[in-house]
């Protein structure tokens, strides 16, 4: 395994500068909002079709084993990033986001956590700061982003690319692992943005891989058993072709695998952007990374640290309170509407 | 801090780690408006957050990692704050109104807008005294001084308890070398000879009551004639100390009578003569003889140069007179209480003295069951007021407890100690078991009249006096 460099905090301090000064300057406009009660359904995604199901039923497939023999160790890198609105106002909503970067190398197990930054987010600031997480000046336009239900998403996305891409240029020969898909083209995944990380990466010797726990990709799965494949685990399923074929809204960059790498019923979407031989590239994640139910102990570890608790949302309405922001406690419609039946 | 609950007279407090800590024992206030409610804390546990078994838990994960932090807002350091914080416990005490506490005022607070401080030491002190004008210094509490009334210990059964080494005899000597100071008579039962050197100073000067202490030691300048002792006094002590069958018991009394009418006084001597030489049932003789012949080893009885205990009682100054019991073999030790109690109950009956306090340090060791209920009822109503000191609560019947006006409590770890002193009636039993539980050495807490009924945590001061009884070692100091 290479010897690599690790990234410092003050390259995290110039690269979110101008976001963190975006931030500070949208709390001074706090004024009257309500503290939100923590709610994990915030959290949740599904944007697939389920009619896809139909259609890959006709395709024909084959398995790729993942050879363990001979495979080598490597630093492998995963990425991920968590947000949680703190509050909401008349003229707009607070928002949490949070990163961390989890590293596994011959020196044993680091977590990096970057964050929470706080913003408050109004119609009016909103495209400066989703611009300010990008770069100072921003490199595109963001005047088409609205203060919508997808927004706290966005802004969390926008900041695990600039994470992703702050990793790709500071380590070497890593493999790097990603929450989520390589899918490029909503606003959250901005296409020139989602290729300028794949590009750097490749010159540096990182390979890319994203896995994705709620695709809907991994219903396929129970259609293209082991006894479909002629097959056991760990092996790979390529379905670019297929992504290609009906994802419309959106452009995949790399190739994308159904992966199962571990016995049992588990089964992930991977996008892969590698430089090596996709195979070998797994045959060194499994050799260098336990897997827990077949997905990456480092990725859970990454999504661990950076998951907002109730006592980090606590403690960042407390902040704001310090700030001099003034926060309601508000009713929960849930609570209003059905308890005390639904004691959830 | 904020008012997190109250149920029954519990009320639980949120407090951030930052906020001065609070001991045990200490008051706090809560005000709104014009009134403030006084609660008392018992205990502190760490609230229970929202999430904190997921935190915990990834502390827990991280300790084996390398975690580095890049917080911009410094989140962290509030987030700290949210997991440590504190739920106090406290007991109400009661609502302040107008400067009166009272007990009856249904009342609560806003959990919002009150304000919440520690009591000042001076309100404490202001609530706790009663009417007394003899005061004495007992130590401090909350940073204040603490002293109590010797009126509230005059006519009350006291009991100071705690376990072994935590100062029951500290505060012991306070309180009656100042009750000997406002002129009480004290008179205390020393099995471990820990009040001898009263007259004297750690310094080796004279104490402020060393006129006023006297020590009887038994068999020296301590002895009494049988005749003082009394007919009741003697077939006591052969019926409960060298348990004297009914029948001899009877053929004793008929003796008694006899060398009475005959001789016109009674002595030990002239007893065991009658004892010989009386027709009676050979093994009845030998039972008499032989009990007479031990009390007459035991050195206490001298028919020619009794001791006068009536003069020594009505010296007219008071002071504390120690029966030093520390050498006396066990049987020697109950006839001498058997006697003291039997001669003070008759001198007080004959108004021949003043009412007096009577301190017995384990007093189960000496005292014959049959007497705890003559002491808390009978013997109080003609002027001898206990107090107990013992490190073995249980030692103690349960109805003293109940009847106890005044309870110093010193430290207990074991449950079942504190299960029996919770059962005192002057004070809730989560307040003992939570308090007196943590207590530091030389800290007590006392409950009863003589605080008014408001518990408090007292730290014992210093006792200038010689310190006796301490437990020899083999090794030297302990400290080395």
């Amino acid at each position: 395994m290479s010897q690599l460099a690790q990234p410092t905090f003050n390259d995290l301090e110039t690269i979110f500068k101008s976001f963190l000064e975006m931030g500070r300057r949208s709390l001074g406009l706090v004024n009257g909002a309500y503290s939100t009660a923590f709610d994990e359904e915030d959290l949740a995604q599904n944007e697939w079709d389920l009619g896809l199901i139909e259609q890959a039923e006709q395709m024909e497939v084959s398995a790729i084993s993942i050879p363990l023999e001979g495979a080598l160790e490597r630093q492998i890198v995963a990425i991920d990033t968590s947000s949680v609105v703190i509050a909401v106002g008349r003229g707009g909503i607070i928002l949490g986001v949070r990163g961390s970067i989890a590293i596994r190398s011959a020196l044993g197990l680091e977590i990096q956590c970057i964050g929470p930054f706080i913003t408050y987010l109004t119609p009016e600031n909103i495209s400066s700061i989703l611009g300010s997480i990008l770069g100072d000046p921003p490199p595109l336009d963001l005047s088409n982003y609205q203060l919508d239900g997808h927004i706290q998403k966005i802004l969390a996305s926008l900041l695990e690319k600039r994470l992703q891409e702050h990793v790709v240029k500071r380590f070497r020969d890593s493999i790097i692992l990603l929450d989520g898909s390589l899918s490029a083209g909503p606003q959250d995944n901005p296409i020139w943005l989602v290729s300028r990380i794949l590009e750097e990466a490749g010159p540096r010797g990182n390979d890319i891989l994203a896995f994705s726990k709620t695709s809907i990709l991994q219903f396929w799965g129970s259609i293209f058993t082991e006894d479909r494949l002629d097959v056991k685990p760990p092996y790979i399923i390529d379905m670019t072709w297929l992504i290609k074929k009906l994802e419309l809204s959106v452009r995949v960059l790399g190739r994308t695998f159904l992966a199962r790498l571990s016995s049992g019923l588990n089964i992930y979407r991977v996008d892969a952007a590698t430089c090596r031989r996709v195979e070998e590239v797994f045959g060194s994640l499994l050799k260098s990374d336990p897997l827990i139910y077949g997905y990456p102990e480092l990725l859970i570890l990454a999504h661990d640290y950076c998951t907002f608790t109730k006592s980090d949302v606590i403690a960042m309405q407390a902040m704001l309170r310090r700030l001099g922001a003034e926060l309601f406690r508000e009713g929960s419609i849930r609570d209003m509407l059905f308890n005390p039946i639904d004691r959830r | 801090m904020k008012i997190l609950s109250k149920s029954g007279d519990t009320i639980e407090l949120l407090a951030s780690p930052d906020e001065e800590p609070l001991i045990r024992g200490d008051y706090i206030l809560i005000t709104d408006g014009g009134k403030s409610l006084l609660a008392q804390v018992i205990d502190a546990e760490y609230a229970d957050v929202p999430g904190i078994l997921e935190d915990v838990l990834r502390e827990l994960a991280s300790e084996q990692l390398s975690m580095r932090n890049f917080d911009p807002y410094g989140v962290g350091s509030i987030l700290l704050d949210v997991k440590d914080s504190r739920r106090i416990i406290a007991k109400l005490r009661g609502v302040i109104v107008d400067g009166m506490l009272r007990n009856d005022v249904i009342w609560l607070p806003s959990r919002f807008s009150s304000r919440i401080e520690r009591a000042s030491p001076e309100l404490i002190s202001e609530l706790m005294r009663t009417c007394g004008r003899r005061r004495i210094i007992i130590g401090e509490c909350m940073s204040g001084v603490v002293s109590v009334s010797a009126e509230d210990l005059d006519g009350r059964l006291t009991i100071i308890t705690g376990k072994k080494e935590t100062g029951k005899s500290y505060l012991t000597k306070i309180l009656i070398t100042s009750l000997a100071e406002y002129g009480a008579t004290v008179v205390v039962f020393d099995i471990n000879g820990e009040y001898l050197g009263l007259s004297e100073t750690i310094n080796g000067a004279a104490s402020r009551i060393a006129d006023k202490h006297i020590i009887l030691s038994p068999g020296e300048n301590f002895r009494v004639s049988v005749e003082d002792a009394g007919l009741k006094t003697m077939t006591d002590i052969l019926q409960h100390i060298f348990a004297t069958p009914a029948t001899t018991i009877r053929e004793f009394i008929r003796i008694w009578s006899l060398v009475e009418k005959n001789e016109g006084e009674i002595t030990l001597r002239g007893l065991i003569s009658a004892v010989g030489r009386m027709p009676m049932h050979e093994s009845v003789r030998e039972a008499l003889m032989s009990r007479l012949l031990s009390l007459s080893e035991t050195g206490f009885f001298d028919d020619e140069n009794p001791t006068e205990i009536k003069e020594i009682l009505n010296s007219g100054r008071g002071g504390v007179i120690v029966i030093d019991l520390s050498r006396s073999i066990h049987q020697t030790k109950k006839i001498i209480v058997e006697y003291m109690l039997s001669k003070l109950s008759s001198l007080l009956r004959e108004g021949a003295i003043e009412p007096l306090f009577l301190v017995a340090e384990e007093a189960h060791l000496y005292l014959r069951e049959t007497y705890w209920d003559d002491l808390v009822t009978r013997m109080r109503h003609i002027g001898i007021f206990p107090i107990f000191v013992t490190n073995q609560p249980d030692s103690i019947p349960e109805t003293v407890y109940r009847q106890a006006d005044n309870i110093f409590l010193f430290n207990f770890t074991n449950e079942s100690d504190l299960n029996y002193i919770s059962k005192a009636s002057r004070i809730d039993s989560e307040t003992v078991r939570r308090i007196a539980r943590m207590l530091p050495p030389r800290h007590c807490l006392i409950i009863g009249r003589i605080v008014n009924d408001l518990p408090v945590v007292v730290r014992v001061k210093e006792v200038e006096l010689k310190t006796m009884g301490e437990t020899r070692l083999l090794f030297g100091s302990r400290r080395a």
